[in-house]
């Protein structure tokens, strides 16, 4: 027995190594991480370039003290106290405005020629007929910026607002208390002690997912890879001198695996050291998506189990064809239980505790991310979680003794794959 | 002396397809021993089901005296017909891995691997990934790998094919020094002039049934002295000769067997009043005769 682990041992070690060691893992373990990072400071530091410049604009009102208002919206110091509110607006445009309060049609028309001559970036109109009208335009040469626009629409409903209310005889610093946003945050009750928030629910699973499909895609189709080039390049019979097809491909599916599971931890920790200041300066976000140790232990449980499953399902595909191009039209079917459990995500995060919630999530193809969703979202009796893993661990295990037979006859008929009928035939076989 | 393999019986059906078909032989420790027959006669099924690869449907294996278990695969190694390396991998980490395989610790793995690469003029290549070597230095490398874990039982299948000449001569000398270290040695063939030299008993197997088994010297003694191989230049007027039996005539070169109660001299006294016969000797018949005589009348009436 202990002769058997040794050697499914030797080649995960050998699967590991060769792996590590290659030119293209190091290339993309490295190169992935620095394309990340460049299609998030790439972006951001031109936003930082631009936000650096002021945007010249003029507003055009007969209502001056409106004017005035937004005016005073727009170029104000962000206060302090909204600094949280509005951390996604960091980099948010600076503005110099200026007012006129003749709104005719040859001022329009001498804003146009100084936009269009770049001497100013825009204008707000708003003439009395467009406010009354509630049709208010900004003509700019450049009108794409979300951003710019949310900021104008913002400075203009509060400037409104605060005129409306001081109309009706509320002072100023009182509008802006009022006008203080309040945030809502979504806190799971479990037994005794507060979970996680229900958007750390929606991201975990979202995450879950995404990582299982990466993982799969690169690590479960390099398992399937592997196994074809065992037989192309004859190295099989070889190594079936000396073990079995089951410790072969057990020691492979786990050594890929694992591959999978380093890459990952580097990007990891990359991404932790990257992304720590970053971090540290929103905590208030952090520390909302707060996750409880138990969940963070299911989520490698059954994204662990997940990976082994799919990765499996690969070595079986491996082992029934011949070459890599036939594989590629099993590549997809592979995939598709995977696929289905992310249109079925939703409706088990909405109502986890059905029956049909239950049947879903045991079904071991489906667990790793129905199973996972409910436990995230609600604590599923014990006994079901216990099934769900136990019926995953025999779905892994029946999984590999069909693909070492498919795998071990299969080598002796080289050159077609084998039609449905003969693949029944073939597990028949005592060996 | 033991017996190192036994097979009892055993037969292997693919579908309706019978591959071997209740196949019995004995192999005598210290013995080399020639797995004969032609393509597709199971001589490769036959191996496999030696060692594991699979199992009979029925019949027994039976290796050192005892009933196939996977253990005793530490004792044996197997250079298959369809053979080959991982590519992308170092000479030496591949030899390495395929000794601990067969139950080496890393360290003597390492060591044996080393020392026979030496020997075989591979010493510099060790650090080399397998694709860069020449497909002659592959083959060493497979034969190091086969070796490496000192087997009492080294089984090869069609070693020859494919070899370069130089490879075929180093090949033959590792098999007659491994003979004299007291190793059975098993392989299977379709070329008989290898065989003739090499093997002490043989069976040939055709469908997969045995049609000739036995120790080598004696089947041959069996046929007595009733071949004649002769050299000339002409035509000899062989064909049609009424007192040959077969022929097997390659031009310049011909093994004639003849017809019983045939006069050799006159064979003689006829041919040589065509063609110039620079040889011509009395001898029992190879190997290859016997093999084309025996699984020809058997292709002839299954």
């Amino acid at each position: 027995m202990s002769d058997r682990f040794r050697k499914a041992w030797l080649v995960l070690q050998r699967e590991y190594v060769e792996r590590v060691r290659s030119k293209a893992f190091i290339l993309f373990t490295l190169l992935m991480p620095a394309l990340m990072a460049a299609s998030i400071l790439v972006p951001a530091k031109l936003a930082d370039i631009r936000s650096g410049e002021f945007r010249h604009i003029v507003i055009v009102a007969s209502n001056s003290e409106l004017a005035t208002a937004i005016q005073q919206q727009l170029v104000k110091p962000e206060p302090l106290a909204h600094t949280n509110a509005h951390d996604n607006q960091a980099s948010a445009n600076r503005y110099i405005v200026d007012i006129n309060d003749s709104p005719t049609e040859q001022v329009r028309n001498q804003l146009r020629r100084q936009v269009n001559e770049g001497k100013l970036d825009g204008f707000l109109w708003l003439s009395d007929d467009a406010l009354a009208s509630h049709k208010i335009t900004y003509s700019a040469k450049d009108v794409a910026d979300f951003g710019e626009a949310a900021e104008l629409r913002s400075a203009i409903r509060a400037a409104i607002l605060k005129q409306r209310l001081a109309i009706k005889g509320i002072a100023s610093s009182e509008v802006d208390e009022l006008l203080t946003p309040t945030e809502l945050d979504t806190v799971r009750i479990t037994e005794g002690n507060d979970g996680g928030s229900g958007l750390a629910v929606f991201l975990i699973s979202f995450f879950m997912v995404l990582l299982l499909y990466t993982n799969v895609l690169v690590y479960g189709i390099a398992v399937m890879r592997s196994t074809i080039e065992e037989k192309s390049s004859r190295v099989i019979e070889v190594l079936l001198s000396s073990l079995t097809a089951k410790e072969l491909l057990a020691g492979k599916v786990l050594g890929v695996g694992a591959v999978g599971l380093t890459q990952m931890v580097i990007w990891l920790v990359l991404g932790l050291i990257f992304s720590l200041p970053g971090a540290l300066a929103s905590r208030n976000f952090v520390s909302q998506v707060h996750i409880p140790a138990a969940e963070a232990g299911a989520f490698a449980v059954f994204f662990l189990l997940g990976y082994l499953l799919y990765s499996t399902i690969y070595a079986a595909l491996g082992a029934m064809v011949n070459s890599e191009q036939e594989a590629q039209q099993m590549q997809w079917p592979a995939m598709l239980p995977l696929i289905f459990s992310i249109f079925l995500a939703t409706p088990v995060l909405q109502h986890p505790n059905t029956t049909m919630a239950f049947w879903l999530s045991i079904i071991p193809f489906f667990s790793p991310v129905l199973m996972f969703i409910r436990i995230a979202v609600d604590q599923p009796p014990l006994w079901q979680v216990a099934l769900s893993v136990a019926l995953m661990l025999v779905t892994i295990y029946g999984l590999l003794v069909f693909a070492s037979r498919i795998y071990r006859v299969g080598i002796l008929m080289y050159g077609k794959r084998p039609t449905l009928a003969e693949l029944r035939r073939w597990l028949r076989y005592s060996g | 002396m033991a017996d190192v393999v036994d097979l009892r019986g055993i037969h292997k059906t693919y579908d309706n397809f019978v591959a071997v078909d209740h196949l019995s032989f004995h192999i005598r420790e210290g013995s080399v021993y020639g797995l004969l027959g032609p393509n597709g006669a199971g001589k490769t099924s036959c191996i496999r089901m030696m060692i594991g690869i699979t199992l009979p449907d029925e019949g027994e294996v039976r290796l050192f005296g005892e009933s196939f278990h996977r253990e005793q695969l530490q004792n044996v190694g197997y250079l298959p017909e369809e053979r080959g390396l991982y590519k992308k991998m170092k000479v030496l980490d591949h030899l390495v891995f395929l000794g601990r395989l067969h139950g080496l610790s890393a360290h003597d793995a390492q060591k044996r691997s080393v020392d026979w690469c030496d020997r075989l003029q591979l010493g510099d290549w060790t650090r080399k990934k397998v694709e860069e070597l020449s497909k002659g230095m592959q083959q060493k490398v497979q034969f190091i790998a086969v070796l490496l874990h000192e087997p009492a039982l080294v089984i090869m299948d069609e070693p020859f094919s494919g070899l370069d000449p130089a490879n075929a001569a180093i090949l033959k000398d590792v098999l007659l020094e491994l003979r004299r270290a007291g190793k059975t040695i098993l392989f299977s063939t379709h070329r008989m002039d290898q065989v003739e030299r090499l093997c002490d008993s043989i069976c040939l197997i055709n469908h997969g049934r045995s049609v000739l088994e036995g120790d080598l010297k004696k089947i041959k003694a069996g046929y007595g002295k009733n071949t004649v191989q002769m050299q000339y230049e002409g035509d000899p007027g062989l064909e049609g000769s009424s007192l040959i039996e077969s022929l097997n005539s390659y031009g310049n070169y011909a093994e004639v067997r003849l017809r019983p109660g045939s006069d050799a001299q006159q064979l003689l006294r006829t041919a040589s009043e065509r063609a110039r016969i620079s040889r011509f000797e009395l001898v029992e018949p190879s190997l290859e005769q016997i093999f084309i005589e025996t699984v020809g009348k058997d292709g002839q009436h299954p």
